[in-house]
């Protein structure tokens, strides 16, 4: 089957006695009945639309060219954005952080290191004429390297300007610094990712000083001056086994003290010291029909309730930075696809590492750019008939490992199937009828369980 | 008095970071200053409690050639926003422990 | 203009109050204006040129000689403009309904009845009295703000068929509830979703001060123009005279100072004395962005609706802040 044909991303998913069709790549959504859905099924097998009124539109747009499948990325290397890693170093030790004993957790980037590696970004901008730059910190904590931040971001700015191009940063943070150093990151930065799990309750649970003593003052009082900031703000909350029911009442704390412009739940990643701490994944059912919960409060708010898989109105090939050609350097100069630990994903047989910064300058491997570009949906074939392939692109290279036989859906492939139905519905303005159906466990069972979603497999729809 | 020189902000001095610039007012005057380049970059290290040494070493890493260059820089702005009523400068005849070469970032 | 502040004293408690720091920072003094005061005020508004009495408070309605103060500036022809919650004693509501439209106006702010503020039943009452006379004002302080009822009330009590649409702005010290300028865009598509449904009851809607062009897209500053709605961009001294006599620029900046109420100031000076004073923060905004926007105004306050001073002053000033820092240079290093 040519997979690539965008009539192979046509779905038909059953919600109660009804299929939702689902287009992404001709911007369709609908709902239909079964006899519809066959309808559309045999205009879509011979070519040929018999169908009058709303069907006939319907069919007309399904057996139109729609938009090409993503493609991973071919010719010179294009990254997304230059990652930047100052220090795996943190000052939290947070209980299900699978970072904590990073054996660099001491190296700090040099500052020259840091600069080539803007300059190098920076030269890229400026000779293909990119309109946007865009620079990320990830951690560790970026903050317990401060002047790494201090100095590329006016030296970004500098090229910035000289390219005359726009500048965009990014920083996921835990939030604990000084009040100066917070209205830094506020004023500096353009979208600020902070890891604040809930209630006080739950961020000391999840997140305390290494010395065991409460974030929670410090990162709330952060939390508040980012709300006012300039900075696009989000939350990260990491959710368990033991705070999933919790997740209404977290985002409720959230609308009540903060204003976000969005909040990231994400369950959380079994690690050793996850394991250890007794911090459970929680059940992929409960994770999703909480999130949709938590996502109806948020909304209210004017915030986004975001869940990293199942963003709909993103169309990709590959989940994360690995397979988007990012860059991401390291403190000792390593340059990778991944930010995650060498030992992670050595773990999992993969090698992320793109080339190393040498004189001045990055140098990459172009095998080792090919072997990241391959991480991409097309090579996971469990993944080729599920209506979130150019969403969920197989989740993340490292952690999830996509089962083989196709069909099956494993806790990440539930909870993202589940959540991407609802951001569907409500994108159709159908939300109503997620209402319901999160109520109905053998509805949501038989929608998210299905083998496959493609219209045209053969079978009939549900 | 071979004690070090001590800048210090004019408590006068309030400033907020617009998109291309730090605009600073004197409360008192209403006068404004709207820093570019580097001199937003170096109100930005102070703020932080950068040393003079460590701020010469990245306004070379961030805009100039050379560290003799950036010095000079650094000298020129300091001294530009002295006479300004920005800073203030004064003699220490005694150096307070842990501030003597001020620490890394915030 | 200029708002004559009659009482200091409120029956409600609304979070988003912008009397807070002045009243919060205020000796123990008088509750209410004397009238031998306000005389002094009425001057204040001949000498300027000024026709309208605008009153507020507090709760201005709550002043015990409140129909004698209200004579007081009919006498003088003022046209008698009230800002009040509408839970006004019955002496008061009964001298504001016995003038006419172009003797009385009175603005009448109202929360959702959510909001846990008993009282919806006297504003009623009040509204329906006074008809004409009566526009509702409502301010918006959180994003998911539920303008709805607006409509019914307006219908019901038959009172100006026009809603004043408030932002709730920050004092200087933050202390009261306030939306945040990263809630602008939101609200905007809001308020432009509300003056749909507004628009067809045959409502209007009006912005008080502290909107700001880039709240609206271009398409959705059409959509209120075709729906009649008064958009502006407006943010200026206010001038709000206290009970002691001191004139500030506004509430929200009651702590960037005050000046005494003379018999020689009058309205122009006083304005341009503020704008004095508050200029070097005009060339600010509310957000970064603000300097490099085409449409920021030059930075005098003044706008057209392609000009736009920047949003809500106190939220520009907000954003300004001292930071002390030391740099010690050991002698043989220093230049300077």
């Amino acid at each position: 089957m040519n997979y690539s044909h965008p009539k192979h991303s046509i779905f038909a998913i059953q919600v109660f006695d009804q299929i939702l069709l689902y287009a992404p790549l001709h911007d369709l959504a609908a709902l239909v009945n079964r006899a519809a859905a066959l309808r559309l099924r045999d205009s879509l097998l011979c070519g040929k639309n018999g169908n009058e009124g709303r069907l006939g539109e319907i069919a007309s747009i399904l057996n139109g060219e729609g938009k090409p499948a993503p493609w991973p990325k071919q010719g010179d290397l294009a990254p997304e954005f230059l990652g930047l890693l100052p220090t795996r170093g943190c000052n939290l030790a947070c209980r299900y952080c699978g970072f904590l004993t990073a054996d660099e957790s001491h190296k700090v980037m040099d500052l020259k290191l840091a600069r080539d590696a803007v300059n190098w970004y920076m030269d890229w901008v400026s000779r293909t004429g990119k309109q946007r730059a865009e620079v990320h910190f990830f951690g560790g904590e970026p903050f317990c390297a401060g002047e790494v931040l201090d100095l590329t971001v006016h030296r970004a700015r500098k090229r910035a300007r000289e390219a005359g191009c726009t500048l965009h940063f990014e920083a996921a943070t835990n939030g604990v610094y000084s009040e100066e150093r917070c209205r830094w990151a506020a004023d500096n930065l353009h979208t600020i990712v902070l890891s604040l799990d809930g209630p006080a309750d739950i961020q000391d649970q999840h997140r305390p000083y290494k010395d065991g003593r409460s974030s929670f003052p410090v990162v709330t009082r952060s939390a508040k001056i980012l709300s006012a900031g300039a900075a696009d703000l989000f939350f990260r909350s990491c959710v368990t086994r033991q705070t999933v029911d919790r997740m209404a009442e977290i985002a409720t704390w959230f609308c009540q003290n903060f204003s976000p412009q969005g909040v990231s739940f994400e369950p959380v990643q079994p690690t050793a010291q996850s394991e250890a701490a007794q911090l459970e994944p929680p059940d992929p059912w409960e994770f999703a029909r909480n999130f949709i919960r938590a996502a109806w409060i948020l909304e209210t708010h004017g915030m986004e309730a975001i869940y990293s898989s199942a963003d709909v109105h993103t169309r990709r090939v590959s989940f994360c930075p690995a397979g988007q050609d990012v860059v991401i350097v390291s403190p000792d100069g390593t340059v990778s696809a991944c930010y995650l630990l060498q030992r992670d994903w050595e773990a999992k047989g993969l090698d992320l590492r793109l080339g190393r910064m040498e004189n001045g300058s990055v140098h990459l491997d172009a095998d080792a750019v090919a072997s990241a570009r391959s991480l991409n949906v097309w090579n996971k074939p469990s993944c080729a008939r599920c209506f979130c392939k150019w969403h969920c692109a197989g989740g993340c290279h490292v952690n999830h490992t996509p089962a083989n036989l196709p069909g099956t859906h494993d806790r990440l492939c539930i909870q993202t199937r589940a959540i991407t139905l609802r951001n569907i519905l409500k994108a159709m303005g159908r939300d109503d009828v997620a209402h319901d159906w999160i109520e109905d466990r053998e509805a949501m069972v038989k929608s998210v369980l299905q083998v496959s979603d493609l219209l045209l497999e053969g079978e009939s729809p549900a | 008095m071979n004690g070090p020189l001590v800048y210090q902000c004019s408590p006068a001095i309030v400033w907020a970071q617009d998109a291309d610039r730090v605009l600073l007012i004197d409360r008192d005057t209403g006068q404004s200053w709207a820093l570019r380049d580097a001199e937003a970059m170096l109100w930005d290290w102070l703020r932080g409690g950068y040393t003079r040494d460590k701020m010469v070493q990245m306004l070379s890493l961030a805009c100039s050639p050379s560290v003799e260059d950036a010095e000079r820089t650094l000298d020129g702005v300091l001294e530009n926003w002295r006479e300004a009523g920005i800073i203030h400068v004064s003699e220490s005849h005694v150096l307070s422990e842990g501030s003597a070469f001020g620490k890394a970032g915030f | 203009m200029a708002n004559l502040t009659l009482s200091a004293l409120c029956n409600q408690s609304c979070a988003y109050c912008f009397t807070r720091d002045h009243l919060g920072d205020a000796e123990p003094g008088p509750s209410f204006l004397e009238p031998g005061d306000f005389e002094a005020r009425l001057d204040f508004l001949d000498r300027s040129g000024i026709d309208q009495a605008r009153l507020l408070g507090g709760e201005p309605t709550l002043h015990p000689q409140f129909a004698a103060l209200v004579e007081q500036a009919r006498a003088r022809h003022k046209k008698v403009v009230v800002f009040t919650n509408g839970l006004m004693p019955e002496g008061s509501l009964t001298c504001l309904e016995r003038l006419d439209g172009t003797e009385c106006s009175v603005l009448m702010n109202v929360n959702e009845p959510e909001d846990g503020q008993s009282g919806l039943e006297r504003q009623r009452t009040v509204l329906r009295r006074l008809g004409e006379k009566a526009q509702l004002g409502f301010n918006i302080y959180r994003s998911d703000f539920q303008p709805g009822f607006l409509v019914s009330l307006i219908a019901e009590a038959r009172c100006k068929p026009a809603i004043r649409l408030g932002l709730a702005q920050p004092c200087l010290s933050g202390d009261n509830r306030h939306i945040q300028p990263n809630q602008y865009v939101a609200i905007g598509a809001r308020v432009v979703r509300f003056a749909r449904v507004a628009a067809d009851a045959g409502v209007t809607v009006e912005f008080d001060c502290g909107f700001t062009r880039c709240m609206f897209s271009d398409q959705d500053l059409e959509t209120l123009k075709t729906l009649g709605a008064d958009v502006g961009w407006r943010c200026n001294p206010i001038l709000d005279v206290s009970i002691e006599g001191r004139v500030i620029h506004c509430y929200p900046l009651s702590r960037l100072g005050s000046l005494p109420l003379t018999p020689e100031t009058d309205a122009p000076a006083l304005r341009n004395a503020f704008e004095t004073r508050t200029r070097p923060f005009r060339q600010a905004g509310v957000f970064q962005e603000c300097s490099i926007c085409p449409f920021k105004a030059s930075g005098d306050g003044t706008s057209s609706l392609e000009k736009c001073p920047g949003g809500c002053l106190a939220v520009t000033i907000r954003r300004f802040r001292h930071t002390p820092f030391s740099l010690i240079v050991p002698r043989h290093e220093a230049r300077a």
